[in-house]
């Protein structure tokens, strides 16, 4: 039995993307972006989102990456590791074992080393996966060309660099031309698989199929069997390697409480106009970027007859509770379009959403999301939080998003409110009193683990002329993360104190 | 007026004097800062202050036209308002005592710090009055590292 092994964080490093010239982040429970405006915390934000989306569908073989994997697959079964039944039944009993032996959930495991040699050469296909994840940037961006993505002003072109150690993964945006390779796999690094994930049903019923093929003459059927054990374990193992990418994203944009207000109108009007598309010249296909599409998809799939509550319904219902003072209600019309509606605490009646405060359409998509969308594991990004929200009430927010944390979604936030950093900075220190002591603190029950947390700020550069994204860790002296406000907050103290001693002729 | 800096200066024991000021990892400059000058350190043994007696960090004296006079009370960390206020108070008192009656300065007592300005901190400084000599004006606040000379120019 391998000793079992926590898996790293994953690491990015993206350069010349945007309006960020060098960011090296890596992704933890919590992440927040914080910065002047136009300095990229939405597109490192939206980046994160397109590398979700890509990871998240890659790893599901049968879905997405079978096509790709098929060559490699056969060969690597047929020609480099001719395999026997012998070895393949101790696999399937070893791995019985583990199921049961590995307790911890976070925990991951060795594979043997016959199998590590049949899956490594299926990371080869990465190579070909440069134009895909391109796309899947491009579709997330809205743009069809990625090389305006690049930096302006650049030569060398955009880069990104995922490390998943021990495997690193580099995509080059160029003009003209998109490069991408996985690099430093060679034969001495181990593979891990965590037995936990639901990802393990798969491999456990190709693993029975394999011990249940009865093997003739002609024994490519139980070869085949092999494959797709094989394949659902390079899937597993890279679902591993790549978390938290090989979980879903959900992207709440900025201009989200616009589009709980018109979202009827907009889906309209694209319809509309598409259907005037090759007809017209002059018409030009509708187009949305892909976060704000997928965000009025899953708004229009919450009119689906049907649609069950998942198990954060809890947490949406203390959203409710403690911001909202009320209900937010999803109902399917006869058309199998939603309807979205508030009921104040008290009221019999419900209230259209658009008839509501800016604060109730605000967090509205995040009360469906938590109740309708949103699985553990998956990462809920939420582009500034604080929008129409007084601060008494982002101050409550930031507790309730970190209930979200503590429940094992994570979420990602870009913010510009000094408030939303001075609550996550409270719950961070809170972490060093002893539970025995929080009682009658404010928030007693929120307190975040330093180290799920992690705040970047980005920071503009005149050379080379852009951003650049460094963590800002909690530091207990200053007062909390050094974000920047305080500049502006000492320079608008220092104004009202020149002008009082300019009145009081002391200046 | 230049004389009155160089009277002080005689005045007081050549070891209270300070050519950096830097307190906790907390510092200011003193590029372009007026001249002449002199800064006194509060915590040297020489310094103008009795054993128990409350004071700030430093006191600069400093200008030839319009000399400046200037306690500062800095701090590496977040901004305690109510800390800031006395300390600098305690060194415009000191000041009285060094600076001889009649003589004319102009009063501009600064904090210095690292760390966070939370809103209420901000707002009981604003509202916070520091006396010398008939003057009263508001604190004027520089970051760690800031030069001096920040808080005294007019700004814009």
């Amino acid at each position: 039995m391998t000793t079992p092994t926590q898996t790293e964080p994953l690491q990015l490093s993206v350069s010349n993307f945007g309006p960020i010239a060098k960011a090296e982040i890596d992704l933890r429970p919590l992440t927040v972006f914080v910065g002047p405006s136009n300095t990229g915390k939405s597109y490192l934000a939206i980046l994160i989102y397109a590398l979700h989306r890509f990871f998240s569908r890659y790893v599901d073989v049968r879905d997405f990456g079978f096509e790709l994997m098929y060559p490699f697959l056969s060969r690597s079964v047929k020609e480099q590791q001719p395999v026997d039944v012998d070895s393949m039944r101790r696999f399937v009993d070893w791995l019985r074992d583990v199921s049961v032996q590995v307790e911890a959930e976070s925990s991951s495991v060795q594979l043997p080393d016959l199998i590590m040699s049949m899956v490594r050469p299926l990371f080869a296909i990465s190579n070909n996966l440069s134009e895909v994840i391109a796309e899947e940037v491009g579709r997330s961006f809205g743009i069809e060309d990625t090389a305006k993505l690049i930096r302006h002003g650049n030569r060398e072109g955009a880069k990104v660099t995922l490390c998943f150690k021990p495997f690193v993964y580099e995509l080059a945006l160029k003009k003209g031309k998109r490069e991408g390779a996985m690099i430093s796999i060679s034969e001495e690094i181990p593979l891990y698989i965590n037995p936990h994930t639901q990802r393990m049903q798969a491999v456990s019923f190709w693993a029975h199929e394999v011990l249940n093929t009865p093997i003739s003459e002609d024994d490519s059927r139980w070869r085949q069997n092999v494959e797709y054990l094989i394949g659902e374990l390079f899937s597993l193992v890279l679902s591993n390697a790549v978390s938290p990418l090989s979980n879903a994203a959900h992207y709440l944009p900025a201009d989200r409480t616009g589009v709980m207000h018109a979202h009827r109108v907009v889906i309209a009007s694209l319809i509309q106009r598409a259907s005037h598309a090759g007809l017209r010249r002059d018409t030009p296909l509708p187009a949305l970027s892909g976060v704000l599409a997928d965000f009025l998809e899953n708004l229009v799939g919450l009119g689906e007859p049907g649609r069950q509550y998942n198990n954060k319904g809890n947490l949406a219902t203390s959203l409710e509770r403690q911001i909202l003072k009320g209900q937010i209600h999803s109902k399917s019309s006869e058309t199998g379009y939603p309807m979205f509606s508030y009921q104040p605490q008290g009221w019999r009646e419900d209230v259209p959403l658009m008839n509501t405060s800016s604060m109730v359409s605000e967090l509205a998509p995040v009360v469906l999301y938590l109740r309708h969308i949103v699985q553990p594991g998956d990462v809920l990004i939420i582009e500034e939080p604080e929008s129409h929200l007084h601060p008494k009430m982002q101050v409550e927010f930031i507790r309730q998003l970190a209930a979200v944390v503590q429940s094992g979604i994570r979420v990602m936030l870009t913010t510009h409110s000094e408030w939303v950093l001075d609550e996550l900075a409270n719950l961070v220190h809170l972490w060093g009193l002893p539970k025995t002591r929080r009682k009658g603190v404010e928030g007693a029950n929120f307190a975040l683990n330093p180290e799920e947390v992690g705040v970047w700020l980005f920071e503009p550069k005149q050379r080379p002329r852009g951003s650049v994204v460094k963590e800002v860790p909690f530091d207990a002296e200053y007062g909390g993360f050094r974000s920047g406000f305080d500049e502006v907050a000492m320079g608008t103290y220092n104004d009202f104190a020149e002008i009082s001693n300019r009145i009081e002729g002391w200046k | 007026m230049a004389d009155l800096v160089n009277l002080i200066k005689k005045k007081l024991s050549d070891g209270c004097f300070a050519k950096k000021l830097k307190k906790e990892g907390c510092s200011v400059s003193l590029k372009d800062a007026p001249v002449p000058s002199i800064t006194i350190d509060m915590d040297k043994r020489q310094a103008p202050v009795g054993q128990n007696e409350a004071k700030c960090d430093y006191i600069f004296i400093g200008g030839s036209s319009n000399v400046f006079l200037v306690p500062l009370e800095l701090k590496k960390g977040k901004l305690d308002a109510s800390q800031i206020v006395k300390q600098l108070q305690a060194g415009a008192n000191i000041a009285a005592r060094i600076i001889p009656r009649g003589e004319h300065v102009q009063f501009r007592p600064v904090g210095v710090c690292g760390g966070k300005i939370h809103p209420d901190q901000r707002r009981q400084l604003l509202q916070s009055e520091i006396r010398f000599n008939g003057q009263k004006p508001t604190v004027e606040l520089l970051n760690c590292a800031d030069p001096l000379i920040k808080a005294l120019r007019k700004r814009r």
